[in-house]
């Protein structure tokens, strides 16, 4: 197990260094510099000194091993938008944020969404399961903007049940994470109500049945290991919607996150607090991708030995 | 005389499906007696699976018992309740195992925690305990190293093994009766012969009685003391091992005696089956379900299903050669 997880960070330096430097091409290939808005109208000595300051005056190669350099450091570099900052404290700043909502959305995921689908596998073609088909049906279309706007209009507007801006207590992340979760709640409701269905008919589930195993037993024991299997392997792309979704719901709900630095940076050409932000990301869901990887392992044995040793003879 | 383990009394079984009743099992009778070895054979649709699944009332919707009684240490399972069956009988008094050895045991559990599991249903007794029993039971069915054998997945042994485990683990608990269905179909030639050979030898060693569902002839010889010959949900032709080989006398049981693989036969002719196929259990015929299959048809065949006629003291069959007056004699 060791050996593999040794095998997987290095993998996951070598894809943030492409990340890296796929990101700092495209950021000097985008048309205009920093301080060429013509809002802003800099005079030509400003902008020189400006410049000169951010060392963009160097050759691009030394000014990408200069940021090589600083990521070892853990230093993003200035930004250019919020002056005396670092893009390293902003991220700081706002992870805590985006972290609690990125976690609440993931606990909401795993509490609703798996029980609704075994629930509604075990109900099959009954009322409870085309009800629940109906809304997992709507949670999947309905776009998050959408939802967001009507949890915000409904429970904060109308009911006053929760704030409606800030991240003042953890009730203030309630309704965020509802609207950033629910696709995903829909969806790991539909996957885990079919892979539930398919186990359920698997041979071993008639040899435990034959063993005297009691019905319950079956389900939570049996069968809930097996049909859980795919949902490991999707929560990574659901870490990537959890995470891609809060940078518009920071924004809806007006939460101090990175996502929202990150939306305010790019209409403020703040490159360096766009490359910080995105390489940031990028690690995130590597290490997300690599942690789910390892539960799959813990869960499917099949998956394990593979990765372990090469003969399991 | 030896009692009876469990008497079959009129079994019905039906599908209900939305194109309408499947009539699986058509009204069968049959009994094992203690420490027999009983044979079901029939080829594949005939209602096998369906009637030993019956017996642990295992059977899925849309299937139900119709009819019938099933006799079991003087009950009837067909009235117990679900809770009884868990409790006392599956994988207790009655345990079973199947075709398909690769996907019969769960792949995300140890095996020697699947065995582990039965013993603990069923027995009184310390997980530790349970461990150690386990343990026999894999060095009963002749698996090497079983200390090392207990803590593998599933798929980290070869078919034979498996279905080893799973005798192991249906044997777990001293049953009465093993169901074993198809036990060697999944399996190779060689390994199919060493797993009756281990069935055998577990009978003998522990006088459990054994239904032992084929639908080839070859697997049975060996090891039944007795034979039923099912076809299209009806008990064709029933008799000792010994008769169904030497004196059959339904065309059905020639028939299938013929597609037994001898070596003597060449390989194109050992694939030999009866022409034909088995007649819809949506509207099963009124007459006998072989009679478009069979070489000796005659106008009763078609029209009345024949009643059961005694050849000698355990030897009936279901057709009309049998009666009296009729002119067919070989
Ligand atoms: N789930 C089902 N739905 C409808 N019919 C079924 C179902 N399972 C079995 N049957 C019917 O029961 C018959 C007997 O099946 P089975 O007992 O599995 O045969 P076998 O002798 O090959 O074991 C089949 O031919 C089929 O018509
Ligand atoms: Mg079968």
């Amino acid at each position: 197990m060791l050996n593999y997880v040794i095998k997987r960070i290095i993998s996951m330096i070598i894809t943030l260094l492409i990340i890296v430097t796929i990101t700092f091409i495209l950021m000097h290939l985008v048309p205009g510099g920093p301080f060429t808005d013509s809002e802003r109208a800099l005079s030509p000595a400003v902008e020189q000194a400006l410049m000169e300051k951010y060392k963009l005056n160097d050759p691009i190669w030394k000014q990408y091993l200069e940021y090589i350099k600083g990521i070892i450091r853990f230093d993003l570099g200035p930004s250019y938008a919020y002056t005396g900052r670092n893009v390293t404290d902003l991220i700081k700043n706002g992870f805590p944020v985006t972290a609690k909502l990125a976690v609440i959305s993931f606990v909401l995921i795993l509490i609703i969404g798996v029980p609704l689908g075994v629930t509604s596998a075990l109900q099959h073609n009954k009322f409870m399961d085309r009800l629940i088909m109906v809304f997992s049906t709507l949670g999947v279309t309905i776009p998050k903007f959408v939802i967001a706007t009507l949890l915000l209009f409904l429970f904060a507007y109308k009911l006053k049940w929760f704030p409606i801006f800030g991240a003042e207590s953890l009730k203030s992340y309630i309704l965020p994470a509802i609207a950033n979760a629910l696709a995903s709640i829909a969806y790991i409701t539909r996957l885990n109500r079919s892979s539930m269905l398919e186990v359920l008919e698997q041979d071993y589930i008639r040899t435990a049945r034959a063993k005297g195993v009691k019905g319950y037993k079956i389900v939570y024991k049996h069968a809930l290991k097996n049909a859980t299997i795919p949902t490991v392997t999707v929560l990574g792309t659901q870490m990537v919607t959890l995470l891609s979704g809060s940078f518009i719901i920071e924004k809806i709900f007006a939460l101090p996150g990175i996502g929202r630095y990150f939306v305010q940076s790019v209409s403020n050409r703040d490159y360096p607090t766009i490359m910080g932000v995105t390489i940031f990301f990028s690690f995130m869901l590597l290490l997300m991708t690599l942690i789910v990887d390892i539960a799959y392992g813990y869960l499917d044995p099949r998956v394990r030995i593979q990765k372990t040793s090469k003969g399991d003879k | 005389m030896t009692r009876d383990i469990i008497k079959v009394k009129n079994l019905k079984i039906s599908f209900f499906t939305h194109l309408g009743e499947v009539q699986a099992v058509r009204g069968i009778n049959f009994h094992i007696k203690n420490g027999e070895v009983l044979g079901i054979v029939g080829e594949s649709g005939s209602g096998k699976s369906v009637t030993a699944l019956s017996i642990l009332k295992l059977l899925q919707y849309p299937g139900v018992i119709k009819n019938g009684e099933i006799v079991f240490g003087g009950e009837d399972l067909v009235k117990k309740s679900e809770n009884e069956m868990n409790k006392k009988i599956r994988g207790n008094k009655i345990s079973m195992i199947f075709q398909d050895p690769m996907t019969s045991l769960n792949p995300v559990f140890k095996i020697g925690d699947q065995i582990t599991e039965a013993i603990l249903i069923h027995n009184k007794i310390s997980r530790k305990n349970a461990r150690k029993k386990a343990l026999e039971m894999l060095e009963l069915v002749s698996i090497a190293s079983p200390e090392i054998r207990v803590n593998n997945y599933p798929h980290e042994l070869s078919g034979g093994m498996r279905q080893r485990v799973m005798i192991a683990m249906a044997l777990s608990c001293q049953p009465d009766l093993l169901i074993a269905d198809e036990p060697t179909t999944a399996l190779d030639v060689t390994i199919q012969a060493q797993i009756i050979l281990l069935l055998k030898e577990l009978q003998r060693k522990t006088n459990v009685s054994i239904l032992l569902i084929t639908h080839d002839l070859g697997v049975v010889a060996d090891i039944c003391d007795r034979i039923i010959v099912m076809y299209s949900g009806l008990l064709m032709e029933e008799g000792s091992t010994r008769d169904i080989f030497y004196n059959p006398l339904h065309p059905y049981t020639k028939g299938l005696l013929k597609a037994v693989p001898t070596p003597e036969i060449s390989k194109e002719n050992r694939l030999l089956t009866i022409p034909g196929k088995p007649p819809e259990l949506l509207n099963p015929p009124t007459g006998c379900p072989f009679a478009k299959r069979c070489p000796y048809v005659m106008n009763i065949c078609t029209r009345q299903l024949p009643p059961k006629f005694r050849e000698s003291e355990h030897h009936y069959t279901m057709c009309w050669l049998l009666h009296p007056s009729c002119p067919i004699k070989d």
